[in-house]
């Protein structure tokens, strides 16, 4: 299902990014929300702001949200035991 | 004014309501980024003040507001060996030897999981002693002060900007 593009730009190339790691798209909330690979209660989620108030904290906050979700499909990198 | 960046873990909503984020975005955590993760919100703040002390006590206060319960906030002032390395920009070798005390006598003594190989310090205890050594900066020292003393109010209840304010003064006398 295609989901609408987010009105800034970084916010949209932060989207875009988790979804290529897995991460799900809903528009529900504010404007939408994405879910991480484990898509159940245990799974991490993330409320992306329409009009967030700065888009580049917003997005780069989004990429650390996926950085830190621990149910990423494990094929880029091991673990070397960094949280 | 500056930016400051840190993060507020709370619980208390159902992430599962539709307007859970809204809550934040609306009102007065515009500049938070709410996520949910193990059962936890998870608010991370860029938020404009005049210093990390007025930052964290009115997130606290516009979380509490939208009707999260604050536990936490974050950088985590407990700190592994790894994280202090990075967060004071050394190697785990070097980090190493100053907590064996090779090179100068003295660093505090860890605060959690003491009789583990993997004991946890409190970043505040540890940024005042490397600051008295000249390897971090006053503005570092002082930050590490403020989320160690932010998470002790916590964990304590009262006033919280009062409490933090009086908790903070209090471990600066330790800053040099």
């Amino acid at each position: 299902m295609a989901r609408s593009r987010h009105p800034n730009k970084e916010v949209e190339e932060a989207l875009t990014e988790a979804e290529a790691r897995g991460w799900r798209f809903r528009k529900m909330g504010h404007w939408g929300r994405i879910f991480c690979p484990q898509a159940d209660r245990e799974g991490c989620q993330f409320g992306i702001n329409g009009t967030p108030k700065n888009s580049e904290a917003h997005a780069r906050h989004l990429m650390r949200a996926v950085e830190r979700c621990p149910h990423q499909e494990t094929d880029e990198e091991d673990n070397d035991g960094d949280i | 004014m500056e930016i400051f960046e840190f993060t507020i873990i709370a619980t208390g909503l159902d992430p599962e309501a539709d307007d859970f984020e809204s809550r934040f975005y609306d009102g007065e955590c515009g500049d938070a980024s709410v996520s949910f993760q193990k059962g936890h919100i998870l608010l991370d703040f860029a938020r404009e003040a005049e210093s990390l002390e007025d930052a964290i006590a009115s997130a606290v206060a516009d979380s509490q507001a939208a009707g999260a319960t604050v536990e936490r906030v974050e950088p985590d002032p407990l700190v592994s060996m790894a994280d202090m390395a990075t967060r004071s920009d050394m190697t785990r070798s070097a980090m190493t030897n100053y907590v064996k005390g090779h090179r100068q006598e003295g660093f505090p003594p860890p605060r959690f999981r003491v009789t583990t190989s993997s004991p946890l310090w409190d970043w505040a205890d540890v940024a005042i002693w490397l600051h008295g050594k000249e390897r971090l900066d006053r503005q570092a020292a002082k930050n590490a002060i403020v989320v160690s003393a932010a998470n002790d109010v916590l964990d304590c209840g009262g006033n919280f900007p009062v409490a933090l304010h009086e908790r903070i003064e209090a471990k600066e006398l330790e800053l040099l």
